[in-house]
């Protein structure tokens, strides 16, 4: 086994993280790694492009799949999955939550931990602000009740919030939701360019079965649909499907769960 | 302040048909501005109106760019001035694209702020204006949700997951924007007249001796998982009551 090394990178107090790019990735070019990895955050997604740009070598972004030689991600708003082969020395690639199985996240004993910090200063911090919208863990849920557009008023998001609680699943939505109708926070939004699960679980509600959403879904184990449109897509996708109005169906189904 | 906004013209994702084989065609495809480009560009106009300055369109790509219809679509967004370079190049790789938009960029002159959407719609690798603020050793930043002038240069409002940063940062610099920062105008008919009008410079930009990182194997549509497809219509009693069994089994 390799060496096991850790060294934490410090932002200071007026910077940013990401402009450590450069000494990070001076240190990766002496120990040419065959593999950089990175949370597909913002954060995450910066520094990789900054390191990959240094390092001239490729960054894959976002996989969901991460093979020996190989890597899977989806292109084309979800209409493809694109296997792409890593020919650089250093290949860097940045990972979705969800797509490794979770361990208990101790660091190695034997880890020798180093303080660096070098930062490019040009880039100045003023403030952090707290952004609006709880924290959700949608993407480690076992359940997820999935809120799509077809409903008519803000305060109907109290409703799916009844029921997942009730199921004891996390809420998330499709785009327009979290987009256009700002009625849930982005970071909960499922789909090719948000969250891709892989739950036990998806009741999906009012969501029509649009591609660049399913591609979010489709892995789920059980998937319920509930809709009034009986040709919408999402009926060729699920297990069980109730064509119906959510107004009816909601209410009941929660005061049934109660 | 002179803005450039460099934007991707990609195949309609409603055109691609899946063959039986799971491989793509695109034969049929029309070709459309990036859907998260329209706000780099939008927020180009925007600013350079604020400002009292310029925003030019820069986009690489294949013969699609040739058309005169995309061309005059891109030019009656806001952009006083269209840059073009055509390459039968494939542009698979991110690190490709910015190497590429540098060079075309030494064409063009100098600029205040270079910006880009969150990702291109077809690849969508959240890239390639990172790699190219890197490559330019400019300041960068992706997920800019606002953006003003300010003394220092610019002041923005960048996204991450649980917070909102405010950071200030001397330009020239380059910038990815949200797709939340604005909604794209759609333009006018005298904006598509006005288009008719402006300048679309053809730039001799070489990047063929560029090189690739990785390799493409295959474009493979999804394998849909087999499902139950049990459809319940009636009563909203009985449909409950199959939902509830349903989440018990």
């Amino acid at each position: 086994m390799a060496r096991r090394r850790s060294i934490i990178f410090r932002a200071p107090e007026s910077g940013i993280i990401e402009d450590n790019a450069r000494v990070i990735a001076d240190l990766l070019q002496a120990q040419a790694p065959e593999l950089v990895l990175l949370s597909n955050s913002t954060r995450g997604r910066l520094l990789a492009g900054k390191l990959g740009a240094y390092l001239d070598t490729c960054v894959i972004s976002g996989i969901s799949e991460l093979n020996e030689e190989t890597t899977r991600r989806m292109v084309y708003g979800g209409a493809a999955f694109r296997t792409q082969k890593l020919t650089a020395k250093t290949a860097v690639v940045t990972c979705s939550a969800g797509i490794f199985e979770v361990s208990d996240g101790q660091a190695s004993p034997d880890a020798a931990v180093e303080t660096m910090s070098a930062a490019d200063t040009r880039i100045r911090k003023v403030e952090t602000q707290a952004k609006e919208g709880v924290s959700s863990n949608i993407a480690m849920a076992k359940k997820v009740v999935d809120m799509g557009r077809g409903f008519k008023e803000e305060k109907d998001v109290e409703m799916c919030r009844e029921l997942a609680s009730l199921l004891g699943a996390e809420l998330g939505c499709s785009r327009p939701v979290a987009e256009n109708n700002g009625w849930l926070p982005k970071s909960v939004y499922i789909g090719v360019t948000g969250i891709i699960l892989k739950p036990e679980l998806i009741i999906a509600l009012c969501v029509s079965g649009q591609v660049q959403h399913m591609v979010g879904i489709n892995q789920a184990k059980k998937i319920v649909a509930i809709n009034k449109d009986e040709r919408a897509p999402i009926f060729n996708s699920c297990d069980l499907g109730l064509v119906g109005d959510i107004y009816q169906i909601l209410p009941l189904l929660i005061e049934k769960l109660k | 302040m002179d803005i450039i906004a460099c934007i991707k013209v990609v195949p309609e994702e409603q055109d691609i048909v899946t063959l039986p084989n799971n491989e793509l065609s695109f034969d049929k495809v029309q070709w459309k501005i990036g859907q998260y480009d329209l706000n780099a560009m939008e927020a180009g106009k925007q600013l350079a109106k604020k400002t009292g300055g310029k925003m030019k369109v820069l986009t690489i790509g294949g013969d699609a760019l040739s058309k005169t219809k995309i061309r005059k679509d891109i030019l009656s967004r806001g952009a006083d001035e269209l840059n073009i370079v055509v390459t039968d190049k494939k542009l698979s790789d991110s690190l490709i694209t910015a190497k590429a938009i540098a060079e075309a960029l030494k064409e063009m002159g100098s600029f205040d702020l270079l910006l880009f959407g969150t990702g291109s719609s077809d690849i969508y690798s959240q890239q390639t204006g990172n790699q190219v603020g890197a490559l330019l050793d400019l300041p960068v930043l992706n997920e800019v949700n606002a953006i003003e002038e300010c003394e220092a240069g610019l002041k923005v409002e960048r996204m991450l997951e649980n917070e909102v940063e405010i950071l200030e940062l001397p330009v020239p610099a380059v910038l990815s924007v949200t797709s939340e920062i604005n909604t794209p105008t759609i333009p006018g008919m005298r904006d598509i007249m006005a288009a008719g009008k402006k300048p679309v410079n053809e730039l001799s930009a070489d990047i063929s001796s560029i090189s690739e990182y990785s390799e493409v194997v295959s474009d493979l549509a999804p394998v849909q998982r087999d499902r139950q497809q049990k459809i319940v219509k009636g009563e909203p009693e009985e449909m409950v009551e199959a939902l509830i069994q349903f989440l018990n089994s």
